[in-house]
């Protein structure tokens, strides 16, 4: 250790290296906001591609039709899969949402000095397009799980 | 008159002769009056240890050198008051992220090379007045809070993306950008704006906001950042005001 300097140890790994902030005890309100916005974000891809390919069989003229069909009655009603219906809805309306606040700031220049407050504005106007969507399906959800 | 209490201050050491990991060590301080974290630091210093490094010079909040993670957030050691913390157990952590050269002194070199890249200094172009540059009123406010900076490199440590990526200027060097091209007496805003405009630069930034909360001076660095896309956005695109 004694030859090398300053530098050249630096850039290896150094046993004093310490990262005491990455817990999430740690994080505050914009570091929460920024990891929903990725894992969401990520949730609602691979639901994309699951999708595509899904209504991609419908495209398929005879087996293809009917494996949709079959997939759409047993898979796509079942209340379970319903309910994760709900969860990519709520991640649609968050990503969204939240989208939308970094496009006010990123394009505008509104509301960086009071992002939490947009937060909430945005937050609250998805969470009544929650609640309204949610009056729609939890019914049909609780019905077919009862049935 | 004010009790005296003691608090266990928990402190991370590495000495890089000695450790091969850094480890927590704790001291009781006996806390008399209104007693910083930054001179219980000392008592610990005077009284049990004299082998802890820290860095500190002012004690008075304008010099920068002595930030540290202290309790879970980015804090001058000498604004922090023990008793405001609230807590019987104290720890103090080097500024993450950062080299730990020993104990509680980083290494700041990244942190200021990338100051110096965003040429941190004032060039009016025009011969120097007779008297002083005159500012008025309103565009000395422009600038009224990030000429707060004090270089101590919480928010640098705190941005997750200076984190993954050591080539992000981070929230500081282009805060300092920012003060210069807001001020009406620099003559070199195209050329700044157009330096901080790259990948690392200002469009790097995720609009986290740790910068926000971990600043002790209470600036905004990522209002500056948006601030500096608006204005290099504006100068390229004519039409987007
Ligand atoms: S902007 Fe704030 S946190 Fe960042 S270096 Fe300056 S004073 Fe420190």
């Amino acid at each position: 250790m004694e030859n090398t300097t300053r530098e050249e140890r630096f850039t290896e790994f150094w046993p004093g290296d310490q990262y005491a902030d990455v817990w999430p005890k740690h994080y505050k309100a914009g570091m929460w906001m920024w990891l929903f916005h990725r894992i969401t974000g990520l949730i609602i891809i691979t639901y994309g591609i699951i999708h595509l390919g899904e209504t991609a069989l419908a495209s398929i003229p005879g087996t293809g039709e009917d494996v949709f069909n079959w997939f759409y009655r047993v898979v796509g009603l079942h209340p379970f899969i319903q309910f994760l219906d709900i969860i990519i809805m709520t991640c649609l309306l968050y990503h969204g949402f939240n989208g939308l606040r970094i496009v006010l700031m990123d394009f505008w220049g509104i509301g960086t000095r009071k992002h939490k407050l947009l937060f909430y504005v945005l937050m609250g106007t998805g969470g009544i397009i929650w609640v309204l969507a949610l009056n729609h399906t939890l019914p049909y959800i609780i019905h077919r799980s009862l049935w | 008159m004010l009790q005296d209490i003691e608090v266990l201050f928990k402190i991370r050491r590495f000495d890089p002769d000695v450790d091969t990991m850094s480890r927590f060590e704790s001291f009781p301080v006996q806390v008399k009056g209104m007693m910083t974290v930054l001179d219980g630091l000392l008592q610990v210093f005077e009284e049990q240890d004299s082998t802890l490094s820290f860095r500190f010079a002012c004690r008075e909040g304008v010099c920068g050198s002595c930030a540290m993670f202290i309790n879970g957030s980015y804090r001058l050691a000498c604004q922090t008051q023990i008793r405001e913390l609230k807590t019987p157990e104290i720890s103090v952590n080097p500024l993450p992220h950062l080299k730990v050269i020993k104990d509680l002194v980083v290494d700041l070199d990244p942190f200021f090379n990338k100051i110096e890249q965003v040429m941190p200094y004032l060039e009016t172009l025009t011969a120097p007045p007779e008297t002083e540059q005159v500012q008025t009123q309103a565009e000395r406010k422009l600038i009224n809070e990030v000429i707060d900076c004090i270089l101590c490199g919480s928010c640098y440590s705190a941005c997750p993306v200076v984190w993954f990526n050591k080539e992000y200027l981070g929230p500081a060097a282009l805060t300092k950008a920012y003060r210069f091209v807001a001020d009406s007496r620099d003559g070199l805003s195209p050329e700044r704006l157009n330096q901080v405009s790259h990948e690392d630069g200002i469009w790097r930034c995720h609009t986290v906001f740790n910068c926000v909360e971990a600043c002790p001076k209470n600036i905004q660095p990522a209002d500056a950042i948006e601030k500096l896309r608006k204005k290099t956005i504006s100068r390229r695109l004519k039409f987007w005001k």
